[in-house]
């Protein structure tokens, strides 16, 4: 574990944490919480370092801290660029704006997307690294996590890593049958696990406040280069996304605000 | 209007509420004007907040699944002296997928809250529900037993019969006592907004 000018990093991760728009309790946008961000930014920028990252939803804005961080010397390692896909234009247009303020914007590139769809063709096997968070699966036993990883499998070369984000915790068995599948989805795809931190970040969840994730990095062993092929998900994933007759219905989450460029519409002024 | 017809013992798998005086009502008074409100618009919005049974992540599929393995779902109630006093903003809108909003039916009144459960008529009802026979049924604590869940601040959650470990341990918990019953209606459960 690295030593931090702890001032300095918690700073810097503020400035992130108060660009973020406010999560959506319906999509299962549930934020990690800041002292483990931090945690997980240098946990990953080890495996991260130099490489050309692409991150499968970034709600947490991970991908933000490890180039804000790394930017500011605060993280001596971090990856050489990061391109961030996510279903929300407010966190795309966010990221943009973010990058575009401290500098970062060639080192940072964000694009909207959603996982039900086929990648990008601009996306297919071009990448160093993959990160993703995806939502915990528990009504479906991890299914939901295999679109997510589909995804940043599809967009990765050979040599790959990748870092997916897992609930796992002891209290939760649940968790466990997750962390089996989605482990046994990345071996038949050709990764293996290199390493495990188990039971390492807590969330702002509300009905569940205690349940940790785990820190899942792979590693790719089997790779064959091949034409582009991704496919949208299947009408069945679609209908079970969020588990049984819990479809998946949004394609996109659009930014009333445009960025911030308009004044938001959750108040009104009053006049004295 | 029919009455609903009350189960005789707590259902395999239930919508479980702790419920008292809100926003400056009396219990018997939300009743009275809920029941009312059943008979002008054919089901009632009750209203709710806080951490746990978000209509579209939890209670919508939940109550899907029950009502197919089962017939139907009710929402059991458990009368506890609260004071809960939120504001008193009226709902305008609800919306059961969160992307398509309509007005408050006709007749409805629902305030202080952001979601709400749509029911048929909210009947008296004499049953117990042993929490350590109930687990959470689904969402992050899907697995947890009831008389763990329910602790603390927690006042509500979609529960199903099981037990976890050894179920010769001591019940810890009493039976809740539920004092009112009814049965929710499709949707289900609805995100509410004020204009």
């Amino acid at each position: 574990m690295a030593t931090f000018d702890l001032r300095q990093s918690f700073n810097a991760i503020s400035d992130v944490v108060i660009n973020r728009p406010r999560p959506i309790r319906e999509f299962d946008q549930i934020f990690m919480k800041t002292a483990d961000m931090l945690l997980q930014a240098d946990h990953v920028s080890r495996y991260f370092d130099k490489k050309h990252v692409v991150f499968i939803g970034d709600g947490d804005a991970i991908g933000l801290c490890l180039v804000h961080l790394h930017h500011q010397k605060l993280l001596s390692r971090g990856p050489a660029k990061v391109h961030i896909l996510d279903f929300d234009e407010r966190v795309v247009l966010s990221i943009r704006g973010f990058a575009k303020r401290y500098g970062i914007a060639d080192c940072v590139s964000a694009e909207l997307y959603n996982v039900a769809e086929a990648l990008p063709r601009s996306c297919w096997q071009k990448f160093n690294a993959f990160y993703t968070n995806p939502p915990f699966g528990q009504r479906n036993d991890g299914r939901s996590i295999e679109a997510f990883l589909v995804r940043g499998i599809e967009a990765v070369r050979e040599r790959a890593i990748g870092c997916v984000v897992l609930a796992d915790d002891r209290k939760y068995s649940w968790t466990h049958q997750v962390l089996l599948n989605a482990q046994r989805f990345a071996e038949h795809q050709g990764f293996v696990v290199s390493e495990l931190l188990p039971e390492f970040h807590v969330y702002h969840l509300d009905d569940a406040p205690d349940l940790t994730s785990c820190s899942m990095v792979l590693q790719r062993v089997e790779y064959r280069r091949s034409p582009y092929s991704s496919q949208p998900l299947e009408e069945l994933a679609l209908a079970n996304f969020y588990g049984k007759e819990a479809p998946l219905r949004v394609r996109y989450v659009r930014d009333l605000t445009h960025g911030g460029k308009f004044p938001s519409r959750d108040y009104k002024l009053e006049e004295l | 209007m029919n009455q609903t017809a009350i189960p005789k013992t707590i259902p395999k798998s239930v919508v479980f509420m702790k419920v008292g005086n809100h926003a400056g009502e009396t219990f018997e008074q939300i009743l009275e004007r809920k029941n009312g409100e059943f008979a002008k618009a054919g089901k009632i919005f009750w209203g709710y907040g806080g951490t746990a049974c978000h209509p579209i992540q939890q209670v919508q599929p939940f109550a899907r699944l029950t009502v197919k393995e089962e017939g139907s779902i009710y929402l059991v109630m458990q009368y506890v002296d609260s004071k809960a006093d939120p504001d008193i903003v009226p709902a305008t809108e609800y919306s059961a997928d969160g992307i398509n909003w309509q007005p408050i039916p006709d007749g409805i009144v629902v305030t202080g809250s952001r979601y709400a459960l749509v029911l048929d008529e909210i009947t008296p009802g004499q049953l117990n529900l042993p929490p350590r026979d109930y687990l959470v049924g689904i969402g992050p604590s899907r697995g947890k037993p009831a008389d763990t869940y329910l602790q603390g601040r927690v006042d509500k959650g979609c529960l199903t019969r099981g037990r976890v470990g050894n179920s010769d341990v001591p019940q810890l918990s009493k039976p809740k006592k539920i004092s009112y019953v009814a049965r929710l209606q499709e949707p289900y459960a609805v995100i509410l907004r004020g204009s």
